[in-house]
């Protein structure tokens, strides 16, 4: 017995609720006279403005006849009681009843699903952006990195041998012992006080900041705060920030060439912000104690350099500092963690004034060079 | 309770004029009234004027955004003793009907914005198509008004309004969008009006609204989209000509060239 809604010639327009049921291939309708349709004869359809309801369709010789099936549960017992000549119409038109069900529940599952995934990333856009920047390989990020230095490189002149070069590499060896990276170290030829990392593991470092370092040690407090830029891949969560994530998947993806322009652009004015440079402080500062190398280095680098700005004596472009302002703050930072970490330290055995000396060779063989350089290209 | 005395007036810029007995009340779009007798009750309320809690008013009122209504309705009360009356107004050229909606089983879907007043207890809900392909070009859009309750409700159309009973699997195709309202019995899909020269030439667009019974549905003759385009047309001096379709398609085979054997990108 199931409830049906009789449609026809000389029922109301709304129709009219009766009780059905089945005499073996025989529907019965109990209106005012009981119906009685062959199975065979019956037409079975989905219908309804929603879509959702099952319709037994029949024609006589005056006139035609529709018992609509619209509540759930006596679509589910029509299912169970229908005859075995009912079943190959019927089911077709119950699954496609329940595929409206289905199809809206899986639309709003995705809908609220998508959007479950925005909020989570606007609020934890953090720990996002570090888990996209770990999906990008290094090889990748090397490639990357290769491309920007092709960029630095039509700015100045690049080292990549000689005694400067040399103390350089040797200091930064220390300092990146047992990491994932390979790296490469640039001197260039300029004489603001400067220095960067290029994702990938290349480090460049301006002959005008080995100039006014007063010991090795100075150099190496800024190598190892620049060295903790790739190391926590700082450019590319930086690049993440900037250029959106599409951008990054399409990196991610191994599509480099396509982003370099943008990244070219970008890393001219990169800065990190101050959570980020604080991090490679910290980082920094470990790694120099790994190293054994005097943790002092690092504050009186930026220490010296900020000296140097307000007195405004030496003429030059401390470009390092307008990237990474020596506050009274960070300086106490620095010295507060250099005090907290343990280091069994030695001074650097390293004559500094000679590494000082080897620039004016650089600058020398530059003057010979640059000019072949420039007639070629016509700038 | 006793049956609601009404009359419409006006050919084609009708208002309905509604005699409210004592202490009946009745619900309107705001902005629909045209006059009241002195002494009637304007309230104006949240939702559809159903007596209920704050918070099942506010979904109410939620789910009005959607059906092109506005969030309030305006009821109003006859205080009595006399009987007085209440005056509402369509808004666009068209029909006014009363739909008695306990005849047509309880609810029936309109189109949106169709609903203009009713006795207290007419709920306007939401009704969503849920066939994708009906949402898109069956003219109407997703989402649809549904009248529910046992009262009578007046519901507006542009251009002449018809009643048409549909029975058991007989159907009707429908240019989109001069479907009015509907009876939930009925089904309401579309069909390709098949042909091509039909689909560019015919001007009935790709797609028929395919309405088969049993159930009742309301046609409008002038859906506004019609009559706002004509209206433009003849704002800006322009006459339907066979070559503007023909130059459309022309563009349309361009474009399909060019995309496929045009230049490569980058």
């Amino acid at each position: 017995m199931f409830e049906v809604c009789l449609h026809g010639p000389g029922l109301p327009q709304a129709g009219r609720r009766c009780q059905a049921h089945f005499e073996g291939d025989v529907l019965v309708v109990e209106s005012e006279s009981a119906l009685r349709v062959e199975a065979t004869a019956l037409t079975v359809s989905a219908g309804g403005f929603d879509d959702n309801a099952l319709f037994l369709n029949w024609c006589t010789e005056q006139a035609s006849y529709a018992a609509i099936v619209d509540t759930s549960t006596a679509r589910h017992t029509l299912l169970s009681i229908a005859p075995q000549a009912l079943r190959p119409q019927l089911a077709p038109a119950a699954r496609s009843v329940d595929y409206q069900h289905f199809k809206w529940r899986a639309v709003l599952t995705v809908i609220a699903v998508a959007t479950l995934l925005v909020v989570l990333v606007l609020w934890q856009n953090e720990m996002v952006t570090v888990w996209l920047a770990d999906r990008i390989s290094i090889e990748t990020e090397q490639r990357l990195g290769k491309t920007l230095l092709s960029e630095f490189e039509a700015g100045g002149q690049l080292h990549q041998n000689g005694p400067v070069v040399d103390a350089i590499k040797v200091i930064g060896e220390r300092l990146t012992k047992g990491s994932k990276y390979h790296y490469e170290w640039y001197v260039k030829d300029d004489d603001s006080v400067n220095a960067f990392a290029v994702p990938g593991g290349r480090v460049i470092v301006h002959s005008g900041l080995i100039a006014q370092a007063a010991s090795a040690e100075e150099l190496a407090g800024v190598l190892a705060h620049e060295v903790q830029h790739v190391e926590l891949r700082h450019s590319l969560r930086q690049m993440i920030h900037t250029a959106g994530w599409a951008a990054v998947l399409t990196v991610a993806l191994g599509d480099v060439s396509a982003m370099t322009g943008v990244f070219v652009h970008q890393l001219g004015n990169l800065q990190y912000s101050r959570s980020l440079e604080s991090e490679a402080d910290v980082a920094g500062l470990h790694a120099m104690a790994r190293a054994g190398i005097p943790l002092a280095g690092m504050r009186d680098f930026f220490a010296h350099m900020q000296a140097k700005e307000k007195k405004n004596g030496i003429g030059i472009d401390i470009a390092l500092l307008s990237s990474h302002p020596a506050t009274g703050e960070r300086l106490s930072e620095i010295e507060r963690i250099a005090a907290q970490t343990p280091c069994t330290c030695a001074p650097l055995k390293m004559d500094w004034q000679a590494v000082q000396a080897g620039l004016s060779k650089i600058k020398k063989r530059d003057k010979t060079t640059q000019r072949a350089a420039d007639e070629p290209d016509g700038i | 309770m006793k049956a609601l005395q009404y009359t419409i007036e006006g050919s084609d810029l009708q208002f309905v004029t509604v005699q409210v007995e004592a202490g009946q009340t009745v619900v309107g779009e705001p902005g629909a009234m045209m006059y009241i007798d002195d002494g009637v009750t304007m309230n104006t309320v949240l939702g559809d004027g159903a007596n209920e809690g704050f918070v099942t008013r506010l979904a109410g009122a939620f789910k009005r955004i959607f059906t092109g209504e506005s969030i309030f309705s305006t009821v109003f009360t006859n205080p009595g003793p006399a009987t007085r009356r209440v005056a509402f107004a369509a808004s666009s050229p068209g029909r006014i009907m009363a739909v008695d909606l306990a005849a047509q089983g309880g609810a029936i879907i309109c189109q949106k914005g169709a609903f203009l007043a009713g006795t207290q207890g007419v709920r306007v809900g939401v009704a969503f198509k849920k066939r994708l392909r009906v949402g898109f070009f069956g003219g109407e859009g997703f989402i649809m008004q549904k009248l529910t309750g046992d009262g009578i409700a007046f519901i507006h159309a542009t251009g002449a309004l018809t009643e048409m009973h549909l029975a058991p699997g007989e159907a009707l195709k429908v240019d989109t969008g001069c479907l009015a309202a509907l009876q939930t019995t009925a089904s309401y899909d579309i069909r390709y009006v098949g042909k091509l020269k039909n689909t560019f030439f015919g001007g009935e667009g790709l797609f028929f609204a395919y309405l088969q019974g049993p159930g009742t549905v309301w046609l409008q003759s002038l859906p506004i989209r019609r009559l706002s385009a004509s209206l433009l047309a003849g704002s800006l001096g322009q006459n339907r000509s066979p070559y503007g379709k023909l130059a459309y398609l022309g563009a349309v085979i361009v474009f399909i060239l060019i995309a496929i054997f045009g230049p490569e990108g980058q």
